[in-house]
This record gives C-alpha cells, sequence and structure tokens, in this order.
C-alpha cells in the first residue's frame, strides 16, 4: 500500500479512511490489548483511536514514516489514560454517542470475541505473568518495553512513535529493563 | 541476572497476536457513516418543513419573494398532479413520522421490569435527536392543524 498516494485519497474522499482501518486495526487492537489485557478496554481504545485519526486526519502531514506510527502514537496515550487511572473513558465515542445518538462499539460479535480471546490467552501464562509486572512500572517505560518488545518495533519507530529523540528512547529502556530486573529479582 | 538476561528473556517472550476478530467489520461502517446518518435525519423533514415554513414566510409574514413563490407552485403542482398527488401523505405524514421514530429510539430507551411489573423508561440527553424529534412533531403538527399554527 502506498501510504502517501492513500492518504491524498482520503483527504478527497473520505471513504477511502476504510483502506486503512483495514489495514491498521488488527495492530492498533492487538497492541491495547497486549497492553491491557482487558478485551473491552483495547476495543473501546481501537474505536476511539480510529475515530480520532478519522476525524484529524484532514491535518496529518506526510512526513516519510508510516500512519501507523501515527495510529500508535494516538493509542499510546489513550492507552496511558487507562494506566492512570485503570478506567478508561473514550471521550470522542461519547461525544459522538451524545451529538449524533450513534453508539459506534454497539457491536453484536462482542461477546464471542471477547470469549475466544479470554480462551487464547490462557496459552500465553508468561507474557500474562510479564504484563502484569510491567503493568506496574511508570507509563514512560511500559511504553518503550511494550513497543520495543511486544510490537516488535525498532528505536528509530519507537522514537517516531513517541515523538522522543532515539537516544531518550535508549536510555528509557535501559532504565525500564533494570526496573523489570529489579522487580524479577525481587520475586 | 543482567539486563540483557531480561532484554533476551522479552525478545523471545510468546505475545498473544488475535487473528479472527469479528468485532472490527462492525465497527467501520458505522465509523465511516455516522456523520451521514445523522443529517440523514435532517434531510427527510427538509421537504415536509419547506412548505410550513414558505407558508409562514409569505402569507404571515409577508414577505414577497419569487423563490417562495417558486416552492409553493412546486407543491401545489404535486398536489394537482393526477399520479403525483399520492405523493402529499408521504411527504407531509409518513417523512415526519419516520423521523419522529427514529430520533425518539436514539434517545429513548423502554424496558420492562418483571419483579415491578412497570415499564421504564429512559430519556438520554441527546440534543440533536430531541431537537429533530421536535421539528417532526411540529411537521406532523402543521399537517395536522394547519389554520392552529401561527
Amino acid at each position: 500500500m502506498n501510504e502517501e498516494a492513500l492518504l491524498k485519497e482520503i483527504k478527497r474522499d473520505s471513504r477511502r479512511f476504510g483502506e486503512l482501518y483495514e489495514a491498521f486495526y488488527k495492530d492498533i487492537f492487538g497492541y491495547a490489548f497486549r497492553r491491557t489485557r482487558q478485551y473491552d478496554v483495547a476495543k473501546d481504545i481501537a474505536a476511539e483511536t480510529f475515530l480520532k485519526a478519522y476525524t484529524r486526519i484532514g491535518g496529518f502531514k506526510w512526513q516519510n514514516t508510516s500512519i501507523l506510527h501515527w495510529l500508535y502514537r494516538i493509542a499510546t496515550n489513550e492507552i496511558n489514560k487507562y494506566c492512570r487511572s485503570r478506567k478508561y473513558t473514550p471521550e470522542s465515542l461519547n461525544r459522538i454517542q451524545e451529538e449524533y445518538g450513534v453508539d459506534l462499539t454497539d457491536y453484536s460479535n462482542a461477546e464471542t470475541d471477547g470469549i475466544l480471546l479470554e480462551e487464547e490467552m490462557s496459552r500465553y501464562r508468561e507474557f500474562a505473568k510479564v504484563q502484569e509486572l510491567v503493568a506496574t512500572l511508570d507509563p514512560k517505560y511500559q511504553d518503550v518495553i511494550s513497543l520495543r518488545y511486544y510490537e516488535q518495533k525498532s528505536i528509530r519507530d519507537i522514537a517516531i512513535i513517541l515523538g522522543k529523540k532515539e537516544g531518550t528512547i535508549k536510555s528509557l529502556l535501559s532504565r525500564g529493563l533494570e526496573k523489570v530486573r529489579e522487580r524479577l529479582a525481587g520475586d | 541476572m543482567k539486563n540483557e538476561d531480561v532484554d533476551s528473556m522479552l525478545s523471545k517472550l510468546d505475545v498473544p497476536r488475535p487473528e479472527h476478530l469479528k468485532h472490527p467489520q462492525e465497527l467501520k461502517m458505522p465509523l465511516l457513516s455516522y456523520r451521514k446518518s445523522s443529517r440523514a435525519g435532517l434531510w427527510l423533514l427538509a421537504l415536509p418543513l419547506t412548505f410550513p415554513l414558505v407558508a409562514f414566510l409569505k402569507y404571515r409574514v409577508g414577505v414577497v419573494s419569487s423563490a417562495l413563490d417558486a416552492v409553493e407552485r412546486f407543491f401545489r403542482a404535486i398536489a394537482g398532479h393526477s399520479v403525483l398527488t399520492y405523493l402529499i401523505p408521504v411527504i407531509f405524514l409518513g417523512l415526519p413520522l419516520l423521523v419522529m421514530i427514529v430520533n425518539l429510539l436514539a434517545f429513548c430507551h423502554f424496558a420492562s421490569d418483571r419483579d415491578t411489573k412497570a415499564l421504564v423508561v429512559t430519556i438520554k440527553f441527546r440534543p440533536l435527536n430531541i431537537i429533530v424529534f421536535l421539528m417532526a412533531v411540529a411537521a406532523l403538527a402543521y399537517a395536522f392543524l394547519p389554520d392552529a399554527m401561527p
């Protein structure tokens, strides 16, 4: 997919946003799910991310980096809102519901998806244990660790996603690993 | 244990990658069309509200305009046509009734409580739906009681 050309098309015809959605929804939902391990929260974060992207894409400027990085950045901000209070309120989704009377997340397949994912998660006990520990860290360490190891992003990609310098990311990653090591030793 | 060991352990970690999700398809369409669906209610009302508005401006306020005359001629032509005249109840009753029901269901939720044998009605604060609903009521009121309107 030539993202730059697609971005131009989306700005002309917003329905083409559907192609972006098809291409990247799984990545963003998966990221939110791996971070929160809560199906309902993850689907709300993914929906909020794409709703925000859909309403803001007119102002998005192409800078030779994948649109997926931008989506990851929006999702990271939403995940951190959840991390701060252990409660998630999808503001844009709620606003759309108030203003237009449309509930974008009224899925009929949500329950089935949730049950299947819960069953699948039982096969990832080691991951669940590690993520439980990572989730106790400061969100800035959680961001870099999850993007590096769960999402398999390079240091450069993480720097773009979080809007920080590569050196800062390396330093955050090193300190984050140090904290994980300390906590593993403490167990 | 060193940081390198933690790095190695995390790098080898088997992470869940949800594949067979069904809900994404259910979000896609409403996400891409929510603006249109909300505007559709207003478009459905445009036609039945046009005539009372024209009548009000022309006969109550006394506005003289060729545009108002043209709209009036348009509706009179429909009413006078042998086949198109059947569109009149659809325009002035059917469309407002449809808009009224759709918007009422958007801000009202009905549920029955079997224990107390009560009908529980919840009204959500959705200004746009409430305004469109009231406009539909006004259009219907005009259709039934044109002389009682201001």
